[in-house]
């Protein structure tokens, strides 16, 4: 049986000649585990909101969306709210009220559900997704990862046949995301709820979902199951990018085999098939000795006098001009040692030395004049005007002077309201901001959290521009895949100490478990290859070596 | 084995609403005084030795009170010195020391009041008025926790990017209205989201159910009608001028009728019941633990 | 309010109560009644006022995202309540209440009220503060226009309300400390309570200074985005 379809569906904005999605049909299967993919600006979200009565957006629509056979708006208002559940991108802003336990009769309370009936339904729930002791809290106090599962939660305790997911994990971190996706799977697996999910992170999801949805220009280029719509995709789709390692890497090899998607089909099958003569890039130049920018010696830390050490014994420098990535689990310390450098929380013992002199001889706002400045993880704290114009007006008023030089067209941006931007938008436009205080040093926290693959790339982009301009970078992510593509250096922290530090190449060949895809793919195989491009290029010069 | 702030929020609001406002209404010295007892009483069982600095307050309140009034307050025969040709007179003192007992007690009531009522609780007692006001709360509860941390995430922002600093009067202003306004973008702004949810979740369809921890037993039961039967007997007693007491121009107590005593002892039984609950509750522990 | 069938007689309670239960309880209850009682009703006055408004809620169709709006205007208001010695409490009230609707600003200032009293210290005096600051968002929403077309009016509406504010709790004051209402006695409060009074209308004025203009902004920005 179908539980939901689309046939032929246009839908056109108000005031907007170019429909957002034209002539999208689809058909899934009842207990089926789609994920729909495509660039930002596809039509993905719009999409998925058209499938959710309750929050189509303001529009003129043609065609028809069905759910178990029945036209969208012909469905009765407790089905529509009750059978299809929708969790959207944001963990927090999705809370309602102010404890676990009311999140989750919230939506049964709206159906006008008996109150034991309730009782039950809040107890079978918690237990299933082992909430239970997390019932009286109040949901501000817990991670994203809970909340999203909150969320989940709440949703499923309507027992859905139908659930649409929008980007659930963009604001999540890598474990807490894995989490979540697991859930899901369960659930499918359990209860064979049909799922429709809308994800960039697509690594761990490929190998699940049975279905792919495969989006362009507004409408739905291609339905299948993951292996054969991969092996099908143009190697220049842009989605490709956003693909796991192993399907990057069968689109630049095209071997003899099907299409890996997961890390161990693409060790098992693809792998062997490659050549072996070459087995190793050769090194990459060093880089060029600069002065020191960053110099921490011995730092301790802690927020509470009696609390524990937060930095403990953190010792590591920056080199000036250098992009310097700090990867680690949550709570090893990675943002505390950003506001450190900026300034704003002191270290109790040890040393911090910014451009040689030490943080403390920096007085009143000299750290931040022409010399420091931290972009914080939610760029959101730092918009407060109208448009994207006056937020740099706000800082400067000869801002297009000053960003001249800014690797990126900020044109668009600037007649827009900040939150009326994307992610990757809203991102470059406090990049922007901040450039105007002419800092010679950045530091970034998070800065791709929540971006697709092109976001990144573009983000990426604008930071060799600005390296290329002697700015020195450190940023603290999640990303090891952003981290192994673009950074100089890398380095490893634990419990606030500075494990290990390294170009990506050896750091993330020497490192077994937090390393990349493509690591984990070629090891054993090639030596130091952590991007998808390094192994790409051995197997290249490979053959090249053959032909001689 | 219910203590008495786990008891059901509407017959507990009774209670302590009833006790307080009895206080608040009632001039009599010997009500005031038991009020006071029971309500240090009542509050010495939540908190134990916490909050010192809260009774010291309070318990300085009657003597401030005493020894002011007479400043400003004119009525009275029996002069006791005179400040800048002004009387200054026993009435007044004893009156300011019985408004500064009131003022205590009604107090240490609210404090008491306050601390039992978590924001669950208040939640059930909006629901009897009106569930959406009830809900428009629980979410007013829940955007001041989560305000609170934005706000803290807004200032280390902008000491980030260098635009505020603290403790410089100047910046402390300006900062202060930066980061109050994007604040309020944000608020606004991501407001919509959980308006979006509601909606998904089908807020809004058609009848409410509500959802609740909180259940009537026996004990809330007898608790609710001990409290308004007792309360209703002070309040026909005071009503009926049984407590009037006259505090000018000189002072007059009441009537020493077997009806006076009565209200008293009624009163007394009102405000102890917390105490009396608590003491029941150890020995009735203390017998279970003999037992194993 | 639900009890009432008619909804003609409701929309009159509802609009007359603000206006009529005010003057009730200033004017017309020492007529009638003995001192002493006065105290007892007029408290009884206010809490009967702010349950029968409050329980109005329920029928009445806010809307979503205007609720929402509401929880967040409140929020904030009590935030700033925690501020020391001033308090936007009353500017946030006031610009709720020109954009969001009388009902809303009513919310606003009434919730803000009891929920900052845990703070602030909950006491007999909380319904009173509740009933004052809602009046002011209340009256706000009516006066919505003109208030909106002229800023100088705004700040007008700000100070006189500062001064309404303390008249009002001063009622309760004088109750309060001498148990018996006369207009000797509320004039002495009155008068005591001047500087503050003072302090509190320019605050306001202040606030609304600072205020007006981006609160307004975003609210005209969210109504239009949310569509209310």
């Amino acid at each position: 049986m179908e539980t939901l379809a689309a046939r032929h569906l246009t839908v056109t904005f108000p005031e907007c000649e170019k429909p957002v999605l034209s002539d999208v049909s689809f058909t899934l299967e009842s207990g089926t585990f789609a994920v729909i993919c495509g660039p930002t600006g596809c039509g993905k979200t719009t999409l998925l909101r058209m499938c959710k009565r309750e929050l189509t957006p303001l529009c003129t629509q043609s065609g028809d969306i069905l759910f178990e056979s029945q036209p969208l708006g012909s469905l009765d208002p407790r089905v529509s709210a009750g059978q299809i559940g929708f969790v959207m991108q944001h963990p927090e802003q999705q809370i309602v009220t102010d404890r676990v336990w009311h999140e989750l009769a919230f939506g049964l309370e709206n159906l006008g559900t008996d109150p034991d009936v309730m009782r039950r339904r809040i107890a079978e729930i918690a237990s299933y997704f082992g909430i239970e002791s997390l019932l009286d809290r109040d949901p501000a106090e817990l991670s994203g990862g809970q909340k999203q599962l909150l969320n989940l939660a709440s949703v499923m305790i309507m027992q859905p046949r139908l659930l649409l997911l929008d980007e659930p994990t963009a604001q999540l971190d890598p474990i807490a995301a894995a989490d979540f996706l697991t859930t899901l799977h369960r659930l499918n697996q359990d209860f064979s709820v049909t799922i429709l999910l809308a994800e960039h992170r697509l690594e761990e999801i490929i190998p699940l979902c049975d279905q792919l949805l495969l989006m362009a220009h507004g409408t739905v280029i291609m339905q299948n199951d993951p292996q054969t719509l991969l092996t099908k995709i143009h190697a220049d789709s842009p989605v490709l990018a956003g693909m796991p390692a192993a399907v990057r890497l069968w689109h630049e090899l095209h071997p003899d085999c099907a299409c890996p998607l997961s890390v161990n089909t693409a060790r098992t099958h693809l792998m062997p098939l490659m050549p072996q003569q070459i087995t190793a890039l050769p090194a990459p130049p060093p880089r060029p000795k600069t002065d020191l920018a960053i110099e921490v010696s011995g730092a301790f830390f802690r927020y509470e006098r009696h609390g524990r050490d937060i930095l403990k014994d953190l010792s590591f420098s920056v080199e000036s001009g250098e992009l310097y990535c700090l990867i680690g689990g949550n709570g090893a310390g990675k943002s505390t040692v950003l506001s450190a450098l900026a300034g704003i929380n002191r270290c109790y013992a040890g040393d911090v030395r910014i451009f040689g002199k030490r943080i403390q001889d920096y007085k009143g706002r000299s750290l931040y004049q022409n010399c420091v400045t931290l972009l914080p993880q939610d760029v959101q704290t730092v918009f407060l005007c109208n448009t994207g114009a006056e937020e740099l007006q706000e800082i400067d008023k000869q801002y297009s002077e000053h960003l001249r030089n800014f690797p990126f067209d900020l044109t668009p941006l600037l007649t827009q309201h900040p939150y009326d931007l994307s992610g990757g938008e809203q991102q470059i436009l406090a990049l922007a901001k901040v450039m105007l205080t002419q800092p010679r040093m950045l530091l970034l926290d998070e800065p791709t959290k929540g971006l697709d693959a092109q976001s990144k790339q573009r983000l990426a982009n604008v930071l060799h521009g600005l390296q290329a301009q002697g700015i020195t970078t450190l940023m603290v992510t999640h990303d090891i895949e952003f981290a192994a593509c673009h950074a100089d250096r890398c380095g490893f922290l634990s419990r606030g100490a500075l494990i290990s530090a390294d170009i990506p190449q050896r750091f993330f060949a020497e490192n077994a478990f937090y390393t990349t895809a493509a690591s984990r793919i070629s090891r054993g195989f090639y030596q130091q290859t952590v991007t998808v491009d390094a192994i790409v290029q051995i197997v290249r010069k490979n053959h090249e070596a053959a032909c001689h | 084995m219910r203590s008495y702030a786990e008891m059901n929020p509407a017959a507990v609001t009774v209670h302590l609403m009833l006790t307080a406002c009895i206080t608040v209404f009632c001039m009599e010295p010997f009500l005031l005084g038991i009020s006071l007892l029971c309500a240090i009483g009542f509050f010495l069982i939540q908190n134990g030795r916490k909050h010192a600095s809260f009774h010291i307050g309070a318990i300085g309140m009657p003597t401030l009170f005493a020894l002011l009034n007479p400043l400003w307050n004119q009525h009275g025969t029996t002069v006791l010195f005179f400040i800048n040709q002004r009387a200054y007179t026993t009435e007044a003192l004893f009156y300011g020391a019985v408004a500064g007992i009131r003022l205590a007690a009604v107090l240490y009531w609210f404090r008491s009041f306050s601390q039992l009522m978590t924001s669950e609780k208040l939640f059930y007692l909006f629901r009897f008025l009106s569930p959406k006001l009830a809900l428009i709360f629980s979410m007013a509860v829940r955007n001041l926790t989560l305000f609170r941390q934005q706000m803290q995430r807004i200032r280390t922002a902008q000491r980030g990017l260098g635009l505020y600093r603290e403790g410089h009067l100047i910046d402390d202003l300006r900062g202060g209205l930066r980061i109050f306004s994007i604040l309020l973008t944000w608020a606004l702004e991501n407001g919509i989201i959980t308006a979006n949810s509601m909606a998904a979740r089908g807020y809004g369809i058609g009848s409410r159910s509500s959802f609740t921890f909180f259940r009537w037993r026996r004990g809330d039961i007898v608790l609710l009608a001990v409290s308004l039967l007792l309360g209703a007997a002070v309040t026909a007693g005071i009503a009926a001028g049984r407590l009037d007491w006259q505090f000018y121009p000189t002072c007059a107590p009441a009537a020493h009728s077997s009806a006076y005593y009565a209200v008293l002892t009624a009163y007394f039984l009102l405000a102890l019941l917390p105490v009396i609950h608590a003491y029941k509750e150890a020995m009735m522990w203390k017998r279970l633990r003999q037992d194993i | 309010m639900r009890t009432i069938k008619s909804e003609g007689v409701r929309r009159i309670l509802r609009n007359a109560l603000p206006f009529a239960v005010m003057p009730a309880i200033v004017l017309l209850l020492p007529l009638g009644l003995q001192e002493q009682y006065y105290a007892l009703v007029s408290f009884v006055m206010v809490m009967l006022a702010l349950l029968l408004f409050l329980s109005g809620f329920e029928r009445r169709d806010l809307g979503t995202r205007r609720m929402i709006l509401v929880s967040v205007m409140t929020a904030l208001s009590v935030l700033g309540r925690l501020l020391p010695v001033i308090k936007p409490i009353t500017a946030l009230t006031v610009l709720s209440a020109l954009y969001l609707g009388r009902e809303a600003g009513f919310l606003v200032g009434a919730l803000s009220a009891v929920l900052s009293n845990f703070v602030m210290g909950q006491g007999p005096w909380t319904p009173f503060q509740m009933l004052a600051w809602g009046l002011i968002g209340l009256f706000a929403g009516i006066l919505a226009k003109p208030l909106k077309r002229s800023r100088l009016l705004l700040y007008a509406y700000g100070f006189i309300s500062g001064f309404a504010y303390s008249m009002l709790m001063d009622i309760w004051t004088t109750l309060w400390t001498y148990k018996e209402f006369t207009l000797e006695e509320y004039l002495a409060a009155i008068s005591t309570a001047f500087p503050l009074t003072c302090l509190y209308a320019v605050s306001n004025v202040i606030f609304l200074l600072l205020l007006a203009k981006p609160i307004g902004d975003k609210l005209e920005r969210i109504r239009i985005k949310y569509g209310l």
